[in-house]
């Protein structure tokens, strides 16, 4: 039977597969909240990885990555500051704040200027994806397909780019914090 | 504009029903027990009291923890004697004069203890800073630095960093933030030391949290006893406990591969 060659699903159908699918994503992600109104628009899905990182999930239509792609940065900068509080009301979502938050920018095809920017941004990690819709029996399936720099060797010990700082405490454990912050050119 | 917390909330806390956080997987016994070098200068008998302390909260999660350091160092005053201390924590003193005779006494070890076969564990290689210059033949895999916010400790830091990974491309360094009253300084000292390296070497640091600048901290070091076991409620237990964790986990996932 013919296909339609870009079947389009609703866009709610669409987020539906597209959180299935994360799952299948090495590492897998789980979706924690669906769109949530962020920094002046909403984020498609924040998921989280199985270490508790937590993962700012933009799915852009056709030709629209270019300018999700800012909107990812965005959200991303606008979600991590307040992970701790989603941390301490709703502490069974067992998301980490220490990880720092990604984000993962989802298109049907991919601008190489979003490639690019991706790869220079270092610190900002936005990895980018490609994802193919198409109906099933049920309803709609999604395919992602990440497209980034090389992947990474087999040799678990390779040693990755990017640092994120990493504790388990909050200042609440500190108890009486506060000492200057410290200056200097480093 | 945006709305605030309250009002997305309910976007995941309808989910959060019922849901546990992700399972932690067990640590998984391995051929050799992870060996974690972490450079010192020999008269830093403070940062070698951390060392121990360390291992005393790995050994409190049911791993075993064994540090392992050359005879002479000044920590000598601020360690118990050698042998099997608090919850099974062991310190052993060997006449290593080089990072491959300290190795080659870690692995000696492992095998005469047995170490990985029964359970999880954590060996802790207390390495004298002078043997990592060049040209050092052997440089450890797994390294843990410890600094302070301080600018001149920052630079020290990164230049033993530069020399680690220079010397070894697939060394992994880790960076504990000490001397600090809140997070957010540890935060901002690694940040720090992490774009250095990342800008100048292309290299990533990871993270192992921070240890605070506490007087019941001191006051253990003192008298000898491990903080977590002097005063296991206080911030300052909780920092080592935090940073043990830590540390246990990524040996965990190297253990899986």
């Amino acid at each position: 039977m013919a296909e339609s060659r870009a079947p389009r699903p609703p866009r709610s159908a669409l987020l539906r597969a597209i959180g299935e699918a994360l799952v299948e994503l090495d590492p897998p992600l789980s979706v924690v909240a669906e769109r949530v109104l962020g920094l002046d628009a909403r984020i498609d899905l924040v998921a989280r990885d199985e270490r508790g990182g937590v993962v700012v999930v933009c799915v852009a239509a056709e030709g629209d990555d270019l300018a999700r792609f800012t909107d990812a940065l965005a959200q991303r900068a606008w979600l991590e500051p307040r992970l701790a509080d989603w941390r301490q009301l709703a502490p069974g979502l067992g998301l980490d704040p220490g990880r720092g938050v990604r984000a993962l920018l989802l298109a049907p095809r991919l601008d190489p200027r979003v490639l690019a920017a991706a790869q220079g941004l270092g610190g900002a990690p936005i990895e980018p994806a490609v994802y193919r819709a198409r109906r099933t029996a049920t309803g709609w399936a999604v395919e992602l397909e990440p497209v980034g720099p090389a992947e990474p060797g087999p040799d678990a010990w390779a040693p990755a780019l990017e640092s994120v700082f990493r504790t388990g405490l909050e200042e609440d454990d500190l108890g009486e914090a506060g000492s200057e912050a410290p200056s200097g050119a480093f | 504009m945006a709305r605030e917390l309250g009002d997305v909330l309910h976007y995941f806390l309808d989910g959060a029903d019922g849901e546990e956080p992700a399972p932690r997987e067990p640590l998984t016994p391995r051929a050799d027990p992870p060996w974690l070098a972490v450079p010192l200068d020999p008269r830093d008998v403070v940062r070698a009291a951390f060392v121990w302390n360390l291992a005393v909260e790995v050994a409190r999660t049911g791993a075993s923890a064994t540090v392992i350091a050359p005879r002479g160092v000044d920590a000598e005053s601020l360690w118990p004697a050698p042998g099997v201390g608090p919850l099974g924590t062991e310190l052993v003193l060997c006449g290593a004069r080089g990072l491959e005779e300290l190795a080659a006494t870690a692995r000696e070890l492992g095998e005469s203890r047995g170490w990985g076969r029964g359970k999880p564990g954590l060996a802790l290689l207390c390495v004298p800073v002078d043997w990592l210059a060049p040209p050092a033949r052997e440089l450890p895999r797994w390294s843990l630095l410890f600094t302070t916010p301080d600018p001149r400790e920052l630079q020290a830091t990164y230049r033993l960093v530069e020399s680690l990974v220079r010397g070894a491309p697939e060394a992994r360094v880790g960076v504990t933030i000490h001397g600090v009253a809140s997070i957010d300084d540890a935060r901002q000292a690694f940040g720090r030391l992490a774009a250095a390296a990342e800008q100048n070497l292309g290299r990533g640091l990871l993270s192992y949290g921070l240890l605070l600048d506490d007087l019941d901290v001191y006051r253990a070091i003192v008298n000898l006893r491990p903080i977590g076991l002097a005063h296991p409620q206080s911030r300052g237990a909780r920092a080592v406990r935090d940073v043990a964790r830590l540390l246990l986990e990524d040996a965990a996932e190297d253990a899986r591969g």
